[in-house]
């Protein structure tokens, strides 16, 4: 590979890292937006389900005995579609209401139940692959806490968005690569020229060849001189090998 | 090749030693090579930034489409939630217009959505009854217009309105069935652009690292293909036009180098070859052999006609697989403390201030340890393969550490990779000694504490970024694949050869002896306990271990912190030249080594007194500063007051012990300031720190006046 080649290859590379760094910089933070803010709408509905839920608890009901979970559910779906559930569950973590049949009297996973015990009062979150969870826990009036509700959101149109973007933006990022690599082509030819002179007119120098006049500037007084001593030096040795040569054939052709 | 006519007696006329040798043709192919370098960063840099800004653009636009969408839904739930609120209040017969507290309700709703600009309610004519935020009066009137233009008796649902500066979202309050008043939501149409901006200093950062990046590996390339081949060329032309054509150079390319080089070494195969015919015919004709062999041994040129082969190999081969591999370490600095305080939630073994800086110290101490064995593993088995050998502890100790449940494997995770570190490092420093002579020796080290200056820079920069969007476990398996790549790199790069002694001449002692021999000099003892252990101490228990827990706790990202550690890099590498050279000309190393000490001490106790971001930029600033003075003053310090002993240790021995010594304040840095923390609070860990260190740099001080008033 020339020179010039291994220059534009690696300042490829060198694009091809700045730019992907740069590009995965902007779709995570887009991914970071995107999951933020289906975070934040989930807890604005939450925090609506859970007031009426708060208040039901505070007058002394028991979420086992509550019967508007289907209609809370519903309600809540009308403000974001991407809600998929909203599960209720007692004190010790078992589901007591959910659109899904087959979670009712099961525990919720321990990761939720983790968070739901750490969360002090506040909103809690959990991503588990396309799923967002976000729960609130309830106390009563004496501080004992009765459970809470988790709201399950989908993150699949998020996912989608980020994908499309990537898709688009990672086309953007080639063609930035393409025209970066078209300006830096002829830069690179340019930059090297005198590279190649210098190297041509040493090369030419030492092979003792001829060597062009435009070459011959591009080399210093200094440089010019060691090539020369070097070669006058070869040429002496290679002149006194001969004439030694000469010498032993001449001695041997006597004795004959 | 055209042979001259020889005058005179064939054996006796070829005299080596009358040769002119020619300088400065090292010098000049350097120069061009390098400027050939400066000249591709500069333009690598130019489209670097015209790419990243072309980049960022389509990105924003990209985005801003779909955010859009997502922030008006956000904000019609917002309305929805706001609307129930005040509707239940008003179906309790309660006047919206006469609710006091209903400003602060609704500044407490829009708290935490930096994107919402403006929250009203509004009266049946669009008037605002309450609001918070700013508007301005043209996207009011939008607002006003859409609200009168609407029937009470179909309200508003979730209605979009746009202006200029605003995204509009308008729900209307209902009391049986009928729009009593309205909740507008104002989002701001630039929220988009204004997040990808804050991105503008992590661009910046990767730009600045890409450089840097650019830079080493454009001149491990080019050094690898060029500059070597070229150097070691010139030497041998050099020694040509002295007479001597020992050596041929081993270089393997296609490319012009290739040619020139090609060039040279037909010239000296053809000698050689030659020459070997001769001492053929000499034999064979059994007389003037020792004429002949009179040529060869002046010439040296071999009877066999092969001549020696001289491996293109420089202290540059070793930079680039050196930089990945520190890159790969420095990744983690940001945060090693806030992972370690995650891990240790729940750990009652230790006080958790002890417990965050463990991690440091112990790697530190395994580091310390370490060093000589690998030194000593590099004589032995070789240079290559013990970098080699020593990338594979380290890459397990990354995986490790990003796989660590607890802050027990924490510890031996990192102290795996401080036994790599150890063996890379020291094998680096060996290869340099091994690939240069005694003139360039002092270059090639200089060339290696800049990688690792580099790399530690790019490496803390990058650490922070990544550590911030996606999370400490996967810097840890970056670091491991970055550790790979330099396993991959330093097998292409390197030649394998084994460690010599670079300290010629110098008495060999033991390292304890040598200990021995130095610590009975007080000075030297005086600036390794009051200056370089402080040094130290500032540097691991201060900006390793305080820093990112400090700005943590005041919510600064990793990123942000990984840009505030790179300010005391940055600073070292570019203050430090200037001010030791002014040191050096002023003649004053001791006062400078004093008062960089007295300057980091006062930093650090600085932050008694003032607290918040700024402070720890000023402190971390002036630490920088305060190393960037009294670091290289120090090494001139320490030969200074050590005369005796470098005539009888060595120079290298005793700057070896001074950074083996050195070591008890890392080790000891974390945990020290751990413990202050842990029994006084951060505030006062900081003022005993700092005022520790300055009390150190005024006793460094008065050892030394007196030491010349004595004479």
């Amino acid at each position: 590979m020339s020179i010039r080649a291994k220059i534009i290859a690696l300042l490829t590379t060198i694009f091809l890292v700045a730019l992907g760094f740069i590009f995965s910089l902007n779709v995570m933070k887009f991914d970071t937006m995107l999951h933020d803010l289906a975070k934040d709408r989930a807890g604005i509905v939450l925090g609506e389900v859970g007031q009426s839920l708060r208040l039901a608890i505070e007058l002394g009901l028991s979420l086992e005995t509550l019967e508007s979970g289907r209609a809370l559910r519903e309600h809540a779906k009308t403000k974001d579609p991407a809600i998929l559930d909203l599960i209720l569950f007692g004190a010790d973590g078992r589901v007591v209401d959910s659109a899904s049949a087959s979670m009712l009297d099961t525990p919720i996973p321990p990761s939720w139940f983790a968070s739901h015990q750490h969360s002090q009062g506040e909103q809690w979150t959990v991503v588990e692959e396309e799923r967002l969870m976000t729960g609130v826990p309830f106390d009563t009036r004496l501080g004992i806490r009765a459970g809470g509700v988790v709201l399950v959101r989908s993150l699949e149109e998020e996912h989608q968005r980020v994908s499309d973007a990537f898709v688009e933006l990672a086309i953007a990022g080639a063609v930035v690569l393409g025209l970066m690599f078209v300006l830096a082509l002829p830069g690179c030819l340019f930059l090297s020229r005198r590279l190649r002179h210098f190297l041509s007119a040493l090369e030419r120098r030492i092979a003792d060849e001829k060597v062009s006049e435009g070459d011959e500037a591009i080399l210093s007084a200094g440089l010019a001189r060691l090539v020369d001593t070097f070669s006058r030096r070869a040429r002496q040795l290679d002149t006194a090998i001969s004439d030694a040569d000469a010498e032993i054939q001449g001695k041997r052709l006597d004795r004959v | 090749m055209p042979t001259p006519k020889f005058k005179g007696n064939a054996l006796t006329a070829f005299d080596p030693t009358a040769a002119t040798p020619a300088k400065g043709g090292e010098l000049e192919a350097r120069r061009i090579v390098s400027r050939l370098v400066l000249r591709i960063a500069t333009l690598a840099v130019a489209l670097m930034l015209l790419g990243a800004t072309a980049l960022s653009y389509v990105a924003v636009r990209i985005f801003d489409r779909d955010l859009d969408t997502l922030l008006a839904a956000k904000a019609a739930a917002l309305g929805w939630v706001l609307s129930e609120d005040f509707g239940r209040a008003a179906a309790l017969g309660f006047p919206l217009d006469r609710l006091p507290d209903v400003p602060r309700f609704l500044e407490e709703a829009r708290s935490g959505h930096a994107e919402i600009l403006y929250l009203a309610l509004l009266d049946p004519a669009g008037v605002p009854i309450h609001a918070t935020g700013g508007i301005a009066p043209d996207d009011l009137s939008i607002m006003t217009e859409a609200i009168r233009g609407a029937s009470a008796d179909s309200p508003i649902e979730s209605m979009r309105l746009e202006s200029e500066r605003l995204n509009m979202v308008l729900q209307s309050v209902v009391r049986d069935g009928k729009s009593v008043a309205a909740v507008a939501v104002g989002v701001d149409q630039q929220y988009a652009q204004r997040q990808f901006e804050e991105m503008v200093f992590d661009v910046l950062t990767v730009l600045m690292v890409s450089l840097f990046i650019s830079f080493e590996i454009l001149l491990a390339i080019l050094g690898r293909s060029m500059i070597t081949p070229l150097r070691h060329l010139v030497t041998l032309l050099e020694r040509g036009s002295h007479g001597r054509f020992v050596t041929r150079l081993e270089h393997r390319s296609a490319d012009s180098v290739g040619s020139v080089i090609d060039a040279y070494n037909k010239v000296v195969d053809m000698l050689h070859r030659r020459y070997a015919g001769l001492s053929a015919k000499a034999a064979a004709a059994g007389h003037a052999m020792a004429s002949v062999l009179d040529i060869g041994h002046r010439a040296g040129l071999h009877a066999d006609g092969r001549p020696r082969t001289l491996p293109a190999t420089s202290a540059l081969d070793v930079r680039l697989p050196l930089f990945l591999f520190v890159f790969a370490e420095e990744l983690q600095k940001p945060f090693l403390p806030l992972y370690v305080r995650d891990l240790a939630v729940g750990e009652t073994w230790l006080s958790p201030e002890i417990l965050i800086g463990l991690p440091i110290s112990v790697y530190m101490l395994v580091l310390a340890i370490a060093t000589p064995f690998a030194g000593s593993l590099a004589d032995r088995f070789g240079i290559k393969r013990i970098f080699l050998a020593g990338l594979l502890p380290a890459i397990v100790g990354f995986i490790g550490a990003a796989a660590a449940q607890d802050v027990v494997s924490l510890l031996i995770a990192r102290s795996t990779t401080a036994l790599g570190y150890a063996a890379v490092t020291i094998a680096a420093q060996g290869y340099i000694a091994g690939v240069t002579t005694s003139g360039e020796r002092a270059t090639g080290m200089a060339g290696y504490v800049g990688t690792i200056m580099i790399a530690s820079i790019c490496g803390m920069a990058v650490g922070g970024i990544v550590a911030g969007e996606l999370g400490y476990r996967i810097v840890f398996f970056l670091a491991a694949i970055l550790a790979a790549l330099a396993g991959i790199a330093g097998m292409q790069m390197l030649a394998a050869f084994r460690a010599h002694d670079g300290d010629t001449g110098v008495r060999r002692t033991s390292t304890l002896a040598a200990l021995g021999i130095v610590l009975s000099n007080r000075l030297f003892l005086a600036l390794v306990v009051f200056v370089a252990i402080p040094g130290k101490i500032a540097l691991t228990g201060f900006l390793f271990y305080s820093v990112p827990l400090y700005l943590a706790a005041l919510g600064t990202g990793e990123a942000e912190i990984g840009r505030l550690m790179i300010l005391y890099a940055l600073l070292v590498i570019f203050a430090g030249p200037v001010l030791s050279r002014l040191a050096d000309r002023a003649g004053h190393t001791m006062l400078f080594t004093f008062a960089g000490t007295l300057l980091s001490g006062l930093a650090i106790a600085l932050l008694d007194g003032w607290q918040g971001a700024l402070a720890m930029v000023v402190a971390v600033g002036l630490l920088g500063i305060a190393h960037a003075a009294s670091i290289s003053p120090q090494l001139a310090l320490a030969t200074e007051v050590c005369r005796k002993e470098v005539a009888e240790l060595g120079q290298t021995t005793i700057l070896g012990l001074l950074r083996m010594l050195e070591r008890i304040g890392s080790v000891g840095g974390p945990l020290l300031v751990g413990a202050l923390v842990a029994w006084r609070g951060f505030e006062a860990a900081m003022l005993l720190t700092g005022l520790g260190i300055a009390v150190a740099a005024v006793a460094f001080l008065l050892i030394n006046v007196a030491a010349r008033r004595r004479g």
